[in-house]
């Protein structure tokens, strides 16, 4: 059974960027525009790991980790943030609050899918 | 969107017990219940693990757990049969793979990685 | 791949339309309600995704416009800038200004560039303005690089095969940020060579252990050529949730065997000293009673263990490779090679020479053909003879260590540089001269420690010994943290001896180099090891026989540092080639200083005393013509090369300066053995016959005959 990786972001853009790169190597892929929107696809679907970014709407990327930590099914689940260089303060929230990794825009598919291997295996 | 499922074969000296699917995080607590029940009241737990799939660092710290366990009390957890490769790989990877020298249990070999040819 | 790329900035420009909307409406909306903070974030985000993404997808130009913006809106997000007309008014043009680059060809210049400066200049006022009422500066981490997992080794030079130990500690809750540990092992595997042995001692019993927690730690032996950034770059997500510390065990192939286990177990801290000392009274088997004592778990000895073993396969392969890659030759095939090579390129010269004057274009290409292939042996050839200069650094080790035993100091050597490569013959020649210069830097140099003590320097003395290529030469320095040299005394010695005379001035530099002199030495004390005043004369010929020289930097008190300066090889060397009445000769470029002419028309030097004026200063010279009795008159304007050897400036009069000239010297036949002013000849590419001269043979000569 392939794995399946949600990749949250308000940039449609971007998502379909990192959606594209993701099935290429032959994971599936869930898409969600918000934390919000993350939440409710989330719910007892089959998921592996979160890529989220951090800036969005109604709940941005550090309420998401926040929740999916203090979520009995998801807890565990591997979460990288895609922050970029100038948020250094809102990486280290996001470590905080449970992020697994993370990754910094712009980046290519070639790094996408090295951070995805180290925390998927 | 469990993935773990195991069986109980119970005895009264002994218990088989079979584990199928992912041994991840999520199932770590089930295990460890599981063989504990296993052990109480008996000297010897048969471990399957030919079919699972998965193997994870809890779930391996679980196994090595139980055995340090049944040591303390005189009791045997052995591994019935070889581990699918895939498993194996991870172990042997991940640094468990110090037969001879399992620090807690004696001389005897870590089920971890008891082969049924060795 | 190419329509992907397409299709994606089409959807990234169909989105970024989209957004520039909501950022007018959202913006006129702020007009009316400035307090309004859900606006203001709607703002932020716009202009922050609209950057992101700009840069995600190769549009450069309006992700770094698009910075400036956000960065100002960041500020007005955290309330440090109130909202104004004026700044609706700036934000609304900087909307239209990246519509304008979105439509823009990316190929094209920046348009409308006084637009961009305004704007620009407009939003960096207003956040330079506010600095000083911020708290963080949100672009003050600006410069936080990029994380790469593939690329970590782009940004790693490649460092050669190195071994390290690792200890990597998750700690207990490191499951919880969804960290599976083994994934990062998987990726250490794939850096080279790695044993790993898990430490299991810390899982408790099934009664006891929190399935959600992680008791075990790992030990890695990892043997790689990627460095220590690739190693970390493993850990990089783990930096807060794990311990991890990672040492080198070194260049492990060099030494004799291995560390024992206790040893490693005490250099990881695992056991302590006197633990080792009581389990080696027994006789087993070392780790068994190590953790029979229950001093060590078992894991932690099998990885020592890993370690011995590691270390084994490593310098095994290392030495099948290097048998399986080397091949001994005798010296003299070498030297026979080399001779050959130095004759085919004399041939090659001249082979050059004629298909250029023959106007045949076919042979000349057959002649360039010719040279370069010619130059790429030369070099070969001469790389051939090349041997790091380690080994004899390491004889040196021995010299110290009983030399200030013998003389009741403490010193350490260091060396450096000990793989920097030279020419056979220059190693071996160089042994004396080295031995000279170390054993005058332990006994004139560092103090005895008692001294050194009261003068607030360290107990022990330290030397330095290192190597290193500076273009086409090898500066060997020997630097020691003695007394220095003792400007006063050598002054007085060298009045004493006569070699200055008592009312002259000269520089520390002409001062230092008079410690080179024959018969200067100026210890109070004549020793065994030396101040008998022969060794530095003899170290600065043998220096110039090499054709290299001696650079001597001192301070009182501090330490002296000696700069041997030598070309990499004897076989070749780099000269001026000048003519005296269609006679060549080849002055050594190393000891060249300048050339200037000698006009007879005018009185610029004293013919009867052979002194030229040089800034003021009068120079000595020889005239190569009376020198070696060549018929002829001297022509109306001569040239003077002035030369250096060992601070002594000499002048030679020659007719006609030719130039720079490579050449590989051929070495006189006995016969000559007595020409001493001439240390070889070469073919120069016309079949002539150049002599090459010995500048400090040939300025002592001239100077006890009394000519200058």
């Amino acid at each position: 059974m392939a794995k399946c990786i949600m990749t949250v972001d308000d940039s449609v853009s971007v998502r379909q960027m990192v959606s594209f790169t993701l099935k290429n190597a032959g994971y599936d892929v869930v898409e969600a525009s918000d934390g919000r929107d993350a939440l409710g696809k989330l719910n007892g679907s089959h998921v592996n790991m979160v890529i989220t970014d951090l800036n969005m709407p109604n709940l941005d990327g550090i309420g998401l980790i926040r929740a999916i930590r203090s979520n009995e099914t998801y807890k565990f689940v591997p979460i990288v943030m895609l922050t970029t260089e100038s948020q250094d303060t809102k990486k280290q929230e996001g470590k905080k609050a449970g992020a697994t990794g993370w990754i910094v825009k712009p980046f290519n598919p070639e790094q996408l899918l090295g951070v995805v291997k180290k925390v998927l295996g | 969107m469990n993935m773990m499922n195991y069986s109980v074969q119970e005895g009264t000296e002994t218990a088989d017990v079979t584990f199928r699917g992912e041994l991840t995080i999520r199932s770590a607590g089930e295990i460890r219940e599981i063989l504990r029940n296993a052990l109480d009241g008996r000297r010897t737990v048969k471990v399957h693990l030919e079919d699972i799939d998965i193997l994870d660092l809890p779930c391996i710290q679980i196994f090595c757990a139980a055995q340090k366990t049944a040591f303390a009390t005189n009791k045997q957890l052995i591994l019935d049969a070889a581990l699918p490769e895939t498993v194996t790989r991870v172990l042997e990877q991940a640094g468990f793979y110090c037969l001879k020298t399992c620090g807690h249990s004696g001389n005897n070999a870590c089920p971890m990685t008891r082969r049924t040819d060795g | 791949m190419n329509k992907t790329v397409d299709a994606q900035s089409e959807i990234y420009k169909e989105e970024a339309r989209e957004l520039l909307v909501v950022l007018e409406d959202s913006l006129l909306q702020l007009e009316g309600s400035p307090d309004d903070t859900e606006l203001i974030g709607q703002i932020f985000r716009a202009l922050h995704t609209i950057k992101g993404s700009g840069s995600m997808f190769g549009f450069d130009r309006i992700a770094a416009f698009t910075h400036e913006v956000e960065t100002f809106f960041d500020r007005v997000r955290n309330r440090e800038i109130h909202v104004s007309k004026e700044i609706i008014d700036y934000t609304l043009k900087a909307k239209d200004y990246i519509k304008l680059l979105l439509e823009a060809p990316t190929t094209d210049e920046a348009p409308c560039e006084q637009e961009l400066e305004t704007l620009i200049g407009y939003f960096n006022r207003l956040v330079s303005e506010h600095k000083a009422t911020k708290t963080q500066n949100p672009s003050s981490n600006a410069s936080t690089t990029i994380l790469s997992t593939q690329g970590a080794s782009l940004s790693n030079t490649p460092v050669g095969l190195l071994t390290y130990r690792i200890r990597f500690s998750p700690a207990a809750g490191i499951f919880l940020t969804g960290t599976n540990p083994l994934f990062l092992l998987e990726e250490l595997h794939a850096l080279g060579e790695c044993r790993i042995i898990a430490q299991r001692n810390a899982i408790p019993s099934l009664e006891e252990i929190n399935p959600e927690q992680c008791y075990v730690e790992w030990d890695f032996i990892l043997t790689t050529d990627k460095g220590i950034d690739a190693i970390r770059d493993v850990f990089i997500f783990v930096e807060d949730s794990a311990e991890t510390r990672i040492e080198t065990i070194g260049d492990p192939v060099d030494e004799e065997g291995y560390k024992k286990v206790g040893e490693i177990l005490v250099e990881r801290g695992d056991i302590k000293g006197e633990d080792l000392k009581k389990a080696l009274d027994e006789q087993r088997h070392i780790g068994d009673i190590l953790v029979d004592k229950g001093v060590v778990a078992r894991d932690r000895v099998v990885s020592a263990l890993a370690e011995q073993e590691q270390i084994k396969e490593v310098r095994e392969k290392k030495a099948r490779e290097e048998a399986a890659l080397s091949i001994r030759v005798a010296a003299g095939k070498l030297d026979k090679l080399v001779d050959l090579v130095g004759e085919l390129v004399t041939v090659q010269a001249h082979l050059s020479q004629k298909a250029n004057s023959q106007i045949d274009p076919e042979l000349v290409v057959i002649a360039e053909e010719v040279e370069r292939l010619t130059g790429e042996l030369r070099d070969n050839t001469m790389s051939i003879r090349m041997v790091p200069i380690g080994s004899t650094f390491g004889r040196f080790t021995r010299l110290v260590r009983d030399l200030s035993k013998e003389l009741g100091k403490e010193i350490v050597m260091t060396t450096e540089g000990a793989e920097t490569e030279l020419d056979k013959t220059v190693i071996e020649r160089l042994s004396d001269p080295l031995v000279h210069l170390i054993r005058n830097s332990i006994d004139h140099g560092i103090e005895l420690p008692a001294q050194r003590e009261s003068l607030g320097k360290t107990r022990k003395g330290l030397i330095q010994l290192s190597a290193r290529h500076v273009g086409a030469q090898v500066h060997i320095e020997i630097t020691d943290d003695g007394a220095g040299l003792d400007g006063t005394r050598i002054r007085e010695k060298a009045i004493e001896k006569g070699l200055i005379a008592p009312d002259i001035e000269i520089s520390n530099r002409e001062l230092f180099a008079l410690i080179f002199a024959p018969g200067f030495s100026t210890a109070k004390t004549v020793s065994n090891i030396s101040g008998r005043g022969v060794g530095m004369d003899v170290v600065r010929r043998t220096i110039d026989a090499l054709r290299g020289q001696i650079g001597i930097e001192s301070e009182k008190g501090i330490g002296t540092t000696i700069t041997l300066r030598l070309p990499l090889t004897l076989a070749i060397i780099e000269g001026l080639l000048v003519e005296v009445d269609k006679d060549y000769y080849v002055l050594p470029l190393s000891s060249v200083e300048e050339c200037i002419e000698l006009d007879h028309t005018k009185d610029t030097g004293r013919e009867e005393h052979r002194f030229v004026n040089l800034r003021g200063h009068p120079v000595p010279y020889i005239r190569l013509r009376e020198r070696f009795d060549i018929a002829g008159d001297v022509p109306d304007v001569e040239q003077i090369v002035v030369t250096d050897s060992g601070g002594n400036k000499i002048g030679f009069a020659v007719d006609q300066v030719i130039g720079e000239h490579q050449t590989v010297i051929k070495t006189l036949s006995r016969v000559y053995k007595n020409a001493d002013s001439v240390s070889g000849a070469t073919i120069l590419g016309d079949g002539t016959v150049a002599l090459i001269l010995d500048v400090s043979k040939l300025s002592q000569v001239s100077r006890s005959e009394g000519s200058i």
